[in-house]
């Protein structure tokens, strides 16, 4: 039985599925995206935040089932926004933070008024899970931090970065106002069409005064938050896997070849069905991996696995189920293609699955 | 990047390729140096700087290849080309492909339309069409898929009706390329119904800047785009035909079928590959197991394409070629271009999902231009399920 509010549901698989796809489909280069689309995700957003989505992750009271469904669900439809970071952000706030500005923003985040885009990523080449340097000073009291990052999500969007970076005694986990005079933003072009941003970050006042646990306590901490984002990450990829196969089913039934539809052509068919049935065991690999991580939170193998497994699933999916649209499958009309698109940026996104099979390797 | 020079499979690097003549080894030395040319290379690197969607038309590197005989180089002298076997074209095509160089238009101008007319066309039609194909001053395309027909090619509606002692041409084609740029098509089109579907296709060779033909873009994520083209009452006449009333389905078939050698496709996974080989080299992960392993692998499945899709140029310079070992030819090369660009991206990072917009793409976000062009290699030319029936069918002889 489904722990999501059926308003989710219906937001993500309803009538409404094909907007909120298109939704995070930006402009190829320059330019804004269509009015009509930014409001619609703002929309979307207020009312995750309406529904008490990430009240129930401040509050601890997300299950690991909600986490899977929700990210699923999320993936499935293609939407993008700051709710992965900003709930994994706020785990990190509700577990660590212990400065009053702190403590306001987790109500900020569980009214869905402030969202936090997490910046772990020097360069494109860097698994997430060893961040990239960071250099912090303390100049007349105040502690700042300078740096660049890369492939921030919608950091235009965010109130908050939660910057991670490695430091000479562990991990800095330093929140900064997303407005802040040292920030500067630059949106990446690539493949998704997505709002990644290049970040640099000169001098920039840390919030509320320090970061939100020691970087010797945060290496445990951040490895933790790794663990939840990538299985978060992994429910997602199997979400955009399942609707990518959505959509091919809907195809092969519709568009006959060879005097039958293509569903009645047993490769066809049979391809389609193997994907849904690797679906069907990367879905339950993933739900369980939620729940191991609540027992064991260190469990990072499970979660490396997971994830690519669910990776290399969502690029299967997509590439094989455009491969069915055929040339149209290329077409900009075709929904299709930015399943295929999005599945390239995601799967690598916490990790390359090569870098995960290294992980997971050290850790059998 | 990556590299900024032609990659070299080992067999052209070391001349080792055993089954090429010393002749042969010259001639691909003489055009390894002709694309080392200042000019041409110069050339190559303001196409690569175009803008993602900025297509080019006629090319000048086309231009400079026509007036050696090289860019039709198996073509008779007096079309424009010199006269050579296949091996020699094939020598020009990879090369052209490894230095960078665009190939669609030389595979739709010169290997497809070019080589039917060489074929079945008619000696006014070869006179008029070949000389300015074989010297890169017209591009030529063809006009086959319909919204409802892919690789169910006789169940096309575009239909010739006659008149007086010519034809009406009406229909609609689509996922095309270059019409935009080219003054000719051959264009399939159904003259005589019946029962069979396979029969009464004829086809046509038609001016495309006529009246009654609007040619319009549909975008694709491609950095090229397809075409949508609507024929409206176009006239015809038998100057137009190539081949042969109702002939086109058996003609598309034998000419088809040969013409798959999977070289070009070869050719253009081993040049990613070895900017993938270089991106490792540059990142350091050629070291790690598990990227090296997989390079490795890659680099052997793409060895074994390019002996098989030189096993079939050779066939077709000795005048028997296998449509069976053809289509597994172009079947097993395109196979590995999924798990390439995977894979690629997976070195590169998130770094080489960067597109040519962004000021800090790898190679002028060329990795990512490749990524999303990579799923017409299973559908281009056959798509991957039209050659295992043929080798099923043909091959195997399941289905008799």
């Amino acid at each position: 039985m489904s722990a999501t509010p059926d308003e989710i549901t219906d937001l993500f698989t309803g009538e409404l599925s094909a907007t909120v796809r298109r939704m995070g489909d930006g402009p190829v280069a320059g330019g804004a995206p269509p009015e009509e689309l930014v409001q619609a995700r703002e929309a979307v957003w207020e009312m995750l935040g309406d529904l008490g989505l990430l009240h129930r992750v401040t509050d601890g009271t997300e299950t690991p089932q909600e986490l899977v469904e929700i990210a699923e669900l999320m993936g499935r439809s293609l939407y993008r926004s700051l709710y992965q970071d900003t709930a994994a952000a706020a785990e990190l706030i509700a577990a660590h933070g212990t400065a009053p500005a702190h403590r306001g923003l987790l109500d900020a985040i569980a009214d869905g008024s402030a969202a936090v885009a997490l910046a772990p990523r020097s360069a494109g080449t860097d698994d997430p899970a060893v961040p990239g340097a960071l250099r912090l000073s303390d100049a007349s009291g105040v502690l700042r931090v300078s740096g660049s990052r890369r492939f921030v999500p919608a950091a235009h969007e965010a109130e908050l970065l939660l910057v991670v970076g490695t430091v000479p005694d562990g991990i800095a986990l330093a929140l900064v106002p997303a407005d802040e005079p040292g920030v500067t933003l630059r949106r990446q072009y690539e493949i998704s069409r997505g709002d990644f941003h290049a970040v640099e970050l000169t001098e920039v006042p840390v919030l509320g005064g320090r970061l939100l646990t020691t970087p010797a306590q945060a290496v445990t901490a951040w490895r933790r938050t790794v663990a939840r984002t990538r299985v978060r990450q992994a429910a997602s990829l199997t979400g955009l896997a399942q609707g990518a196969l959505d959509l091919a089913v809907e195809r092969v039934k519709q568009r006959a070849q060879f005097d039958q539809p293509l569903a009645r052509h047993q490769t066809v068919a049979f391809t389609l069905a193997a994907l849904s049935a690797r679906i069907t065991a990367v879905r339950v690999l993933v739900e369980e991996t939620a729940h191991t991580l609540v027992q064991r939170p260190d469990d990072e193998l499970a979660a490396c696995q997971s994830l690519f497994l669910a990776a290399e699933l969502a690029r299967d999916c997509a590439a094989q189920s455009l491969h069915l649209h055929g040339a149209h499958g290329m077409t900009e009309d075709a929904d299709i293609q930015l399943f295929f698109r999005r599945a390239a940026v995601e799967a690598l996104l916490w990790g390359t699955p090569a870098q995960l099979r290294a992980s997971a390797a050290d850790l059998l | 990047m990556s590299t900024d020079t032609a990659s070299t499979p080992r067999g052209t690097a070391a001349d080792g390729d055993h089954w090429f003549t010393p002749e042969q080894h010259a001639f691909r030395r003489q055009v390894r140096e002709f694309f080392a040319e200042d000019r041409v290379r110069k050339a190559v690197d303001a196409l690569a700087e175009h803008a993602p969607r900025e297509e080019s038309g006629l090319l000048d590197v086309y231009r400079w290849l026509g007036e050696r005989g090289w860019l039709a180089a198996a073509w008779p002298r007096e079309y424009g080309g010199l006269g050579l076997s296949p091996v020699e074209a094939g020598i020009v095509l990879e090369e052209m492909i490894l230095h960078g160089v665009p190939e669609d238009q030389h595979v739709l101008s010169i290997d497809t339309v070019g080589q039917f007319l060489l074929e079945v066309g008619t000696p006014e039609q070869r006179d008029r069409h070949l000389p300015p194909l074989a010297r890169g001053e017209q591009i030529a395309t063809v006009l086959f898929s319909e919204p409802h027909c892919g690789s169910d090619l006789a169940a096309l509606r575009t239909a010739a009706v006659p008149d007086g002692d010519g034809w009406r041409l009406s229909g609609r084609k689509i996922y095309n390329q270059k019409s935009q740029f080219a003054e000719w098509a051959l264009c399939a089109a159904r003259t005589t119904d019946g029962p069979v579907k396979y029969h009464g296709i004829t086809l046509f060779l038609v001016p495309l800047r006529s009246p009654g033909i609007v040619i319009s873009p549909v975008w694709s994520m491609g950095d090229e785009r397809f075409n949508e083209i609507v024929i409206e009452d176009v006239r015809l006449t038998r100057d137009h035909i190539v081949g042969g009333i109702d002939q086109g389905w058996d003609l598309l078939n034998d000419m088809l079928l040969l013409e798959r050698t999977g070289m070009d496709f070869q050719a253009k996974l081993r040049r990613w590959l070895d900017s993938t080989i270089a991106d490792a080299r540059r990142t350091g992960r050629i070291r790690e197991p598990a990227y090296a392993q997989r390079l490795v692998d890659l680099d052997a499945r793409l060895e074994a394409g390019r002996a098989l899709a030189w096993r079939m140029v050779r066939a077709r310079a000795e005048g028997r070629a296998d449509p069976v070992a053809s289509a597994a030819a172009k079947w097993f090369v395109t196979q590995q271009s999924d798990e390439l660009v995977r894979f690629g991206s997976e070195v590169t990072g998130l770094d080489g999902l960067l597109s040519g917009w962004d000021a800090e793409a790898l190679d002028l976000g060329r990795p990512e231009s490749v990524y999303r062009q990579s799923p017409a290699h299973t559908l281009a030319s056959g798509t991957s399920e039209v050659m295992l029936h043929i080798i099923a069918a043909s091959g195997l002889e399941l289905f008799s």
